[in-house]
């Protein structure tokens, strides 16, 4: 058997919505309606999409034995080097360490080292432009929004309790 | 007939004459051009981006400001397309094929112009259109009851589904996968919570702002970081021909390409207000048609100006026409509308037949809107086209998507002040970056995230009605109609997509 990108999607679905039946929809609380009105209670929706998307797997992994669909049409051809998918997970990192900094650190100092580290990323050289950028678009934003609009904007955990001690 | 002009000129007059409203559409519009003329940021992007500022406004500037985007967006993309041979949006991928080989006989000033008056023109007979006939459909639509709203979104959901895509296998799981994060907190028959995995967060649905953002925003900043930017020298722009007959459209010219425009039109209105198609396809169809129909086929693709005015004049047709099926049935038919629909309901506004009778003077108000965009983007395009080509080949990538991902993160942040919001951001970004991948359809899990309580409430309500039997769909002629749709969709999709 042949594991091509379509059918470990497939695969991948099917065992994402088996999880979503039988782990997570038996989470919901049974109703009062339950048993006595079929097709009425909080399960019936949730139950009704997971089955579909269930069969929708299993069809994704048929059509590379069955052809439903124009294999050709529908094949995935992701055309990335190994640098381009290096680019991809950096950023995917650096944007999640961002938001968690924020929650850490409040809003300034970690979005002006995040939109430096980026701007550095993605290929800025110019050292002025970027110090410049990041701390003059951190500052507006803050200022704008934090002082003029009265925006809540987070402080950060860490000089929370620093503040407290 | 009266009464609605009487109304829309009423709402011209709030908007012209009010500063806040005039300032919202001026800024959209403008804001919406030089987003669209950026490679990489679509109208969807910049409407997603404003919401937070949106937060801070009235409904009715907030909402106009959103729709300057979309139209200005729309348009915007032509001119990087026919400066600098790269599309600003998908819907200017036509215009490229006839606007740059213009720009490379010194013409760009003629193909700027025709570009601008298509577009206009294009727009304004779909704002008419929709100004005319929404409310008479509005009007049908309020007969409406759960059955026939099911089977409605139902159909909205297949087409969207199965049309915006390679494969409707993968459409389909998009639209389900949709449907079921709707489903996740609060019951809204019997409020009993669902996937909340006692996370305070996900007792209430789901937030529609983070999932917006994530999805069209976050994703594209992780797809432009992909490539590693070299410094090089920017793309310059043609220089122009000294003949000034060269960088103007002569009244004749225009006269000749009104046929190609009105006909590129009727594509557009008629794609946009199929929910889910929107305007990449229909500056294909009307740039097909118009070639095919052309007595100089042989000049398409070497600087004919009727193809530059078929594309633009198709792509922002869809513009208007997008708003029908939200207003008159509740159901967006873009992305761009998608995200403007998240707009209504931040503002706690339901769009749906019901808006004509609650709150008349505000889809007025969008519809006077809507002129006032165009004529703003017409002045844009006749004045700073040119312009504004230069500032996007100087400006750099390296600065533009940092930034968007600092707006990113505001937007989602200060609907709830909730960091939770922003961490929902990041999973949905990373999620819409790989459905992009593998190509499976934002749109169709965005737009049926965000019908999937409508969805419920009727398909339940009409279980509620007939005692749980499903004969109810298959007797009202309606919902039999919509069905009929639905199961046509699916089986002619093939055949529309090759044409």
């Amino acid at each position: 058997m042949k594991l091509t990108t379509n059918t470990k999607i497939g695969l991948f679905m099917v065992v994402v919505c088996l999880a979503v039946y039988f782990l997570a929809i038996p989470t919901i609380p049974e109703d009062i309606w339950a048993g006595s009105r079929p097709g009425l209670t909080s399960k019936f929706l949730p139950k009704v999409i997971t089955v579909s998307m269930m069969i929708l797997g299993a069809l994704l992994v048929m059509n590379e034995y069955i052809p439903l669909e124009s294999r050709k049409a529908i094949e995935v051809r992701i055309e990335m080097t190994r640098h381009e998918k290096t680019r991809a997970l950096v950023t995917m990192l650096i944007i999640a360490g961002y938001v968690y900094a924020v929650s850490l650190f409040g809003f300034l100092f970690p979005t002006m080292l995040a939109l430096g580290m980026l701007m550095w990323y993605f290929g800025e050289r110019n050292w002025a432009v970027i110090v410049l950028t990041s701390v003059g678009f951190s500052w507006v934003l803050y200022y704008f929004f934090g002082k003029i609009m009265m925006l809540l904007l987070p402080r950060g955990w860490i000089f929370s309790l620093l503040k407290k001690l | 007939m009266p009464e609605q002009l009487v109304l829309l000129l009423q709402a011209l007059g709030n908007i012209l004459f009010h500063w806040e409203n005039l300032a919202a559409v001026v800024f959209g519009t403008v804001a919406g051009v030089l987003l669209g003329a950026m490679p990489g940021l679509t109208s969807t992007v910049g409407i997603a981006l404003l919401i937070p500022f949106s937060f801070y406004m009235s409904p009715l500037a907030a909402i106009a400001m959103m729709y300057g985007v979309n139209k200005g967006g729309t348009y915007g993309g032509s001119i990087p397309a026919i400066l600098l041979h790269v599309p600003g949006t998908p819907a200017a991928a036509c215009t490229q094929l006839d606007g740059y080989p213009l720009t490379r006989q010194g013409k760009h000033g003629k193909a700027l112009q025709m570009a601008a008056y298509a577009s206009a023109i294009g727009d304004t007979l779909s704002d008419i259109v929709l100004v005319l006939f929404t409310v008479k459909l509005a009007g049908f639509a309020l007969k409406f009851g759960p059955p026939e709203f099911f089977t409605v979104i139902l159909f909205a959901l297949t087409i969207i589904g199965s049309v915006t895509g390679r494969s409707i296998i993968k459409g389909v799981f998009s639209a389900f996968a949709g449907l079921l994060l709707a489903t996740v907190g609060l019951d809204p028959i019997t409020s009993l919570p669902r996937f909340d995995f006692g996370i305070t967060d996900l007792s209430a649905q789901l937030p529609l702002v983070p999932i917006l953002i994530g999805i069209f925003s976050v994703s594209e900043v992780i797809i432009q970081a992909e490539k590693a930017i070299t410094k090089g020298k920017s793309p310059t722009i043609a220089p122009k021909s000294k003949n000034p007959a060269d960088n103007r459209v002569s009244w004749l010219e225009l006269r000749g390409c009104l046929k190609v425009i009105i006909r590129s039109y009727f594509w557009g209105q008629l794609i946009g207000i199929l929910p889910g198609i929107g305007a990449a396809i229909s500056c294909w169809v009307g740039y097909g048609e118009a070639k095919r129909t052309s007595k100089h086929p042989e000049r398409f693709g070497k600087g004919a100006l009727e193809g530059v005015a078929a594309s633009e004049a198709a792509n922002n047709a869809v513009c208007g026409a997008n708003l029908v099926p939200l207003l008159t049935l509740g159901v967006p038919g873009s992305t761009d509308i998608a995200v403007l629909m998240g707009v209504f309901l931040i503002h706690g506004i339901d769009p749906g037949p019901r808006i004509f009778v609650e709150q008349p003077q505000l889809v007025y108000g969008i519809f006077a809107a809507g002129f006032v965009a165009i004529v703003i983007y017409l002045l844009v395009g006749l004045l700073a086209a040119v312009r504004i080509g230069k500032i996007v080949a100087s400006i750099s990538t390296a600065v533009i998507f940092p930034g968007v991902l600092v707006l990113c993160w505001m937007g989602s942040y200060a609907i709830n002040t909730s960091i939770f919001d922003t961490g929902l951001m990041v999973f949905f970004g990373i999620l819409g970056y790989l459905m992009r991948k593998f190509d499976f359809s934002l749109p169709a899990l965005v737009i049926a995230f965000m019908l999937g309580s409508k969805f419920e409430i009727s398909l339940r309500r009409s279980l509620l009605m007939s005692g749980g039997s499903l004969t109810i769909f298959f007797s009202r002629p309606i919902c039999l109609f919509f069905i009929g749709l639905t199961l046509a969709s699916l089986f002619l999709r093939k055949k529309w997509l090759r044409r």
